[in-house]
Parts: structure tokens; sequence; C-alpha cells
């Protein structure tokens, strides 16, 4: 009995593996796209595919560049993140976030987006700076 | 109306008493912002060593500030030095240590908005989140400062020489250490890097974003995450650097992205894991350029076009060419190839039979980075013959029709 749990634990181990997210290690990694060391905590995405690859990257518009150039197609994305500006190194729901778009922000790619996971943060951060409020599909065809 | 007179001359001792019998000069304890709001335009002010506490020194006119023996100016981990909002201002001999921290502004040392002809020459910066930044400023010299940063997480580290925006500034043979990327230039124009060490920084030693038409030379990018990296940019040139020891999984001497019409003459690349990796990178020309002891000479992505190699000497590389596609629309003519085995029959120097400098395994490592684990094993030099022979992996047409059979002598060149 022992024997055979030690023969099919690996096997188990292999089914166990899962398209579940991956944190971003700030400093180590590397935008998948533009090759740029990720360095900045209140900006990032990463794609985890259905086959469990994840890819990560340093701002926004990386994503959209990637995803325009790779043959990946919507359906084999299983989780689209972002960073959440309000909570540096969270990563949320890219198609649930809200979206500021504003001159202030200066991300590495210089998107000048930034996500966040209310609508309220996103309102808050505006309230002392210059900037445009939107929902995913705004910001996708602002980047288009 | 005497007495009135007598009052407001009385009034002005003071004032006249601070001028002259100081000449000029601040000692510690005195207020340095204090000097600088009661300085005319065009004044210089000395200030005697000594260690001042401030913090958010403002100055908005024209103004020389002097630090004799390395005045001291600490911050105490609150907000930033100098905020420079005029022109003509010069910061010359200071230690500037310990500036605040945020995610959210980039606190430096020196900040510098507007601050056209603005001088920051020999000082000192410690423990500083940004060390100088500056933005929408023209003609700025940057001249013999050491700059040196720590932090617990990379993401604490701020840039050591931070342009935005900025048109024609001069950076001179100044020394960073341990910041986020040593220098990093965004949307910065007809600029010009010459003699600096760039050592142990966190991302990159020298970083362009956007920028086009500056030049680097003679600098040093030693240690760094990785050497350089053009992105974006066009018109540059980069000649006689050192890319030295830049090595990590991502690790490149140079990292080349979307740039063009650009030049890379008599650098020497040491020591790196890849020397240049370039992608989406056209027009441009690689010259003169040494590629020693590298992991990859140079790692060429199919999105580059019309680039020309020539005598570049590659030496005791692991590999010194690899590209991931095979179609080559780039020129590769006239290099030195340690690794070349033909031969020269008629003597003029130039090898008789093409050199392919793209090796089989090069091509096998580009798919499956793993497989680097079998390298130098007898099957990988077996196939590497096989596929010298007949060709079927490697691109055929990544070829040298005239390899150089003696390395160029490049060091007399670039003296």
């Amino acid at each position: 009995m022992k024997k055979l749990f030690v023969l099919l634990a690996p096997i188990w181990l292999l089914l166990a593996c899962q398209a579940d997210p991956e944190a971003i290690y700030f400093g180590k990694d590397a935008c998948h796209h533009c090759k740029m060391t990720i360095m900045d905590p209140k900006f990032g995405s990463e794609i985890v595919t259905n086959k469990g690859r994840v890819y990560k990257f340093d701002d926004i518009n990386c994503v959209h560049s990637f995803m325009a150039e790779s043959q990946l197609e919507p359906d084999d994305i299983r989780h689209l993140l972002v960073i959440d500006f309000s909570q540096p190194q969270e990563l949320i729901n890219a198609y649930n976030a809200t979206y500021v778009l504003s001159e202030d922000l200066k991300p590495p790619m210089a998107s000048n987006f930034a996500a966040f996971s209310t609508q309220e943060a996103a309102k808050e951060y505006l309230d002392q700076r210059s900037g445009e409020l939107m929902n995913y599909q705004r910001m996708l065809a602002r980047l288009d | 109306m005497k007495s009135l007179l007598t009052i407001l001359l009385t009034l002005c001792i003071p004032l006249l008493t601070f001028s002259q019998s100081t000449n000029g000069k601040v000692s510690q304890g005195a207020s340095i912002q204090l000097a600088i709001d009661s300085a005319a335009p065009g004044d210089t002010l000395f200030i005697r060593a000594g260690k001042y506490l401030e913090n958010n020194l403002l100055i908005q006119k024209p103004l020389t500030l002097i630090g004799l023996d390395y005045p001291t100016i600490d911050a105490d981990g609150k907000g930033e030095i100098f905020i420079v909002a005029g022109k003509d201002v010069t910061i010359q001999g200071f230690k500037l240590i310990n500036t605040g921290r945020s995610s959210v502004e980039d606190l430096a040392a020196i900040k510098g908005l507007d601050a056209h002809d603005i001088t920051i020459r020999d000082n000192r910066f410690d423990n500083t989140f940004f060390a100088i930044h500056l933005s929408n400023t023209n003609r700025a010299l940057i001249q013999n400062n050491h700059l040196k940063a720590e932090a617990e997480h990379e993401y604490q580290l701020g840039n050591g020489i931070h342009l935005w925006k900025c048109k024609r500034a001069r950076i001179l043979d100044n020394e960073v250490s341990g910041h986020r990327d040593g220098i990093y230039f965004e949307f910065v124009t007809n600029s010009t890097i010459e003699r600096n060490q760039s050592v142990g920084n966190m991302r990159y030693g020298l970083h362009f974003m956007f920028s086009n038409e500056n030049e680097y030379l003679e600098n040093t990018f030693k240690n760094n995450g990785a050497g350089v990296a053009v992105m974006y940019s066009h018109g540059m040139k980069m000649r006689h650097n050192n890319f030295e020891d830049n090595w990590g999984t991502a690790s490149y001497g140079l990292l080349l992205k979307d740039m063009r019409d650009s030049q890379i003459i008599g650098n020497r690349f040491t020591g790196n894991t890849i020397g240049i990796y370039m992608e989406s990178t056209s027009r441009s020309t690689f010259e003169d350029n040494l590629f020693k002891q590298n992991g990859w000479g140079v790692k060429l992505q199919a999105s580059c076009d019309d680039n020309s190699f020539s005598k570049n000497n590659f030496i005791a590389n692991t590999f010194d060419f690899s590209t991931n596609g095979s179609l080559v629309l780039n020129k590769v003519n006239g290099n030195y190839w340690e690794k070349y085995q033909g031969y020269d029959l008629n003597k003029d120097g130039v090898g008789d039979v093409p050199f392919h400098p793209v090796s089989m395994f090069s091509v096998i490592v580009e798919k499956v980075p793993s497989a680097m684990m079998i390298y130098r094993s007898m099957l990988v030099t077996m196939l590497d013959k096989a596929e010298k022979v007949i060709p079927a992996m490697t691109p055929e047409n990544l070829k040298d029709n005239c390899p150089s059979m003696k390395p160029y002598d490049l060091y007399r060149k670039s003296k």
C-alpha cells in the first residue's frame, strides 16, 4: 500500500498542476513583451493561459501589443489580471477593474493608465489630479 | 521726518550687516533657505562645512550655491533637498543625504522643474531615493557627481540621474551605483552622456525610453541588472563604451528594442550573459566592437532588418550569434570569428570559405532553453559538425562571406 502511494504521488502532483495566477516578483521578473525588468509595484499585468503558462507584463499597453502579435485567442486565456494601483503588488481581475488615464501616473511604458479595484478608489485618486475614468472596454479602445 | 529716517535706517542695519558681515557665507546653525530667500538674483552663496538639517529648499531665481569642504545637508528621511524652479542655478560641492521615499512621488535630492541651464557639479549623494530628477529642463550640465543608494527592497529605489522631457543635457564624469536605473532618459533629445561609471544598479546602467538623437561615449556599465537598454528611440550614437559582467538570466550588455538608424561603434562587450539582444531594430550599424567571453555575443531576433555587422571581433563566446527565425534580412560581413576554421590560400587576409556564425545548438537552445544542460556533450559536438556539412536547421543565408583571418586591432583604433 505504502509503495503504491509513493508511486502514485508524483502522478497526483502532476494532476494538481492548475492554471493559477502567480505573484509578480518585482525587481526579478521581466516583462514578456518589452523585456524590461518589472520594478514599479503600482503597475503590472499577468495573463494565465488554459494550459497554465504565465506571462507577466510591466504595463497595460505591453499586454495589448502582446495580444495583437501573438496567436493567443481570447478563449485561451484563463485569467487576465492587473495590479491594483491603490494596493501595490495586488493582482485583480482586469475585466472588472476601473481604469484611470492621467498624465501624472508615469507607468513604465508611458501608457498613462492605472487600474483600480473599485470606482471609489479611482475617484479618490482623481480628486487631487486631472484625468479620465473608464472601464476595461473603453481602455482597450484607447490603446488601439 | 528725521526721526523716521533714523528708524528706517536702523531697520536696515541688520539686513546690511547680514549681507556684509557674512559676505554671502552661511555657517552651521544658520538657515540655508533664509540665505536663499534674502539673496539677490545672480548672487553666489558659500555654505561652510558642517551639518544642516533642512529639506525642500526652494530656489526660484538665478543663484550659485557653493559648498566649502562638502557641507552635509540631511533631509532626515523627509521630502526633498533642493527644489529648483528657475533658470541659471548652480549647485556645487555638497553632500546630500537621506531624502524621503514615496511610492507616489518621485522624491529627489535635487529636483529641477523648468530649471533651464542648471549646473550640478562635484556633489555627493548618499541614501537618496532619486538623486537628480529633472523635468522640462534644457541645457542641464551634470558633472563629476558621486551617486550612491541602498535599499532593502528593489522598489524602494529611484533612479540616479532621471531626466524627463529634457533637451541638450550633458552628463559627464559621474559615478552612479545602487539605484534602480543609473541614468534614465524619457523623452530626452540631443543629449550627451560621456565618461560615466554606472555600476551595480538594480535594473539598467543606462536606460533610454522614447529618446532620440542622443549619444553616449566612453562610459563603463558593470554589474548592473543589465548594462544599457535603448527602447523606442532612433538616431542614437553609442561609441567606445565598456559593457562588463552584466550577468543573470534576463541580463544583457545592451538591450535594443524598437530602435532604428543608430550607430554602435567601437564598444567592448565582455563577460555578459548576452552581449547585445536586439528586437525590432533596423537600419543600424555595428562596427569595430569586441565581443569577448559572453554567453551569447549577439542575439538577433527575426524582427530586425537592414542592420549591418562588420569589422567586429568575436572571441571566446559560448555562442557568437543566434537568431530565432530562418529569414535573414541583416548583413553580416567581414568580421573576425575565433571559431572560424577555414583557410586563406591567396593570403589576402580574408578566409576563402564563408563562415556560418549561428551554430545548430544555439537554434535548439532558442527553442528549448533547458537543452543547455547537454551542451558540450559529445552528441552535441557531433550534431554541430554534421550541421556544418549539411545545414538543415541553421539559417543558410546568415553567413559571413569575407571572414577576417586575424582579429582587428580595435584598441589602436579607439586611441
